[in-house]
């Protein structure tokens, strides 16, 4: 009971938070990041891919997680732009598709040569989850048939030779729940073989975590925010999620100080509960 | 008729249903054209057409907020739950702040400067195996104790010993 009367007012809390988080963002304070290996696994299946390599990324992901996986995902599609690897983008969400859209349109400028079904192509959003990855792995051309646009894939020169997944060097899923990675490791990568590596949101990290072993059913990891600056970080490009960093990392240490206060709250209260 | 509390909440759901809905119907989206043509005299003055203008401007963005909200929330309840009463709320808390720390730039900086050789001390190395281990093994077992709990039930149903469902005992 007593330590209920010494609880704070949860609008300080809520202020303390707000200005955690908004500080860093307005500020830049550039605290250091240091990069870990799953991260690095990534980075370098990307690094390592020969140019001219048809990869897969699939969007699998909608705007509610966009502050978390859309800067994880412009980072990767830069470091591929830059390979000159040849992108299929694809989304088990239907919101994907306007994530995959939004980041090739904010790269275009720095990218100015890439042309639409040479370097990239979008073939959209397609309904099934598990069903749809399975179908592409049998025969891409037939649950794929046209791009987002409506265009046939014959008439795309980077689809030449696509038919399921024999060609494509990996595929990466950015994902936020289900549908997403865990599909295409079960399927794409158990299955077919198919190098698979992907990011998620933080909150889902150790679900998906268990799958980057031995076995390699995938290879490495992006966590979360702190996963997609240490990926910034590695493609030397600092976005918004290097500076995220700061106010996540800001925003966690309140919380933790939130959190002491209240245990030395509660053991002050329980010591004079023990004395009367 | 006796309105709910919070009956503007409702209209404004039905109107932007209805609004967007709409809009995509008569003007398309992006690539699509929609019963009255592209809308390109709206799209000139918007900048994009009428369903897309609030597809980017107004939904992406209310999400995201939605989300976002969360960290306050997170935050005070963080404040009120995470007390050391017993050994496993203790333990909880050890964890919580560990995974936090971890997380996060400061835990690299509390601990960056231990040896390579003592590596398994780096806060973000400890966050890694807690996520990966305890808290794997912690999901899995609450997985494979809700499955049993479900095939019980299942056969219980089956077999006729459960009928709270028809309304028996």
């Amino acid at each position: 009971m007593a330590e209920k009367k010494k609880q704070l007012d949860r609008r300080w809390i809520f202020l303390t938070i707000f200005l955690g988080v908004a500080l860093p963002l307005i500020l830049k304070i550039g605290l250091p990041i240091s990069v870990s290996e799953n991260v690095r696994n990534v980075y370098e299946l990307v690094e390592n891919t020969p140019p001219d390599s048809k990869v897969i990324l699939s969007f699998d992901y909608d705007p509610a997680s966009k502050p978390e996986l859309h800067p994880m995902a412009r980072a990767v599609v830069k470091q591929c732009f830059q390979k000159n690897l040849k992108i299929i983008f694809t989304a088990l969400w239907p919101m994907g598709v306007q994530m995959a859209s939004d980041i090739v349109d904010q790269l275009k400028d720095e990218f100015p040569n890439l042309k639409y079904g040479e370097n990239y192509v979008n073939l959209g959003y397609k309904a099934g989850g598990m069903v749809t990855i399975q179908a592409m792995g049998r025969n891409l051309r037939a649950i794929f048939p046209q791009d987002m646009n409506g265009t046939s894939i014959d008439e795309l020169p980077i689809m030449n030779g696509v038919n399921n997944f024999e060609t494509i060097a990996f595929v990466i899923s950015f994902s936020a729940g289900d549908p997403g990675i865990k599909q295409w490791v079960q399927v794409a990568h158990d299955t077919y073989k198919l190098k698979t590596s992907g990011g998620v949101t933080g909150v889902s990290a150790p679900a998906i975590l268990p799958y980057v072993n031995e076995q390699k059913q995938l290879t490495g990891l992006i966590a979360g925010l702190k996963g997609a600056a240490e990926y910034e970080k590695l493609i030397r490009t600092l976005g918004t999620a290097t500076s995220g960093m700061d106010a996540q990392s800001l925003a966690h240490l309140i919380i933790i100080v939130f959190i002491l206060t209240a245990n030395i709250n509660f053991w002050i209260a329980k010591k004079k509960e023990k004395k009367k | 008729m006796v309105f709910d509390q919070n009956w503007q909440y409702y209209i404004i759901t039905l109107v932007s249903f209805i609004v967007m809905v709409a809009l995509g119907i008569f003007w398309g989206t992006e690539k699509n054209p929609g019963l009255l043509g592209n809308g390109n005299q709206i799209s000139a003055f918007i900048g994009s057409k009428p369903f897309d203008y609030l597809f980017d401007n107004i939904y992406q963005h209310l999400q995201a907020t939605m989300f976002s909200l969360l960290a306050f929330f997170i935050a005070s309840a963080a404040y009120r739950a995470f007390i050391a009463r017993t050994f496993e709320s203790t333990l909880l808390l050890v964890a919580a702040i560990l995974v936090m720390l971890g997380n996060t730039s400061i835990g690299f900086l509390l601990t960056g400067w231990i040896p390579d050789s003592l590596n398994f001390l780096h806060l973000p190395k400890i966050t890694e195996f807690i996520m990966k281990y305890p808290t794997t093994a912690g999901q899995r077992a609450i997985m494979i104790g809700a499955a049993l709990g479900i095939i019980g039930s299942s056969i219980r149903i089956i077999l006729g010993i459960e009928r709270s469902y028809l309304g028996g005992d």
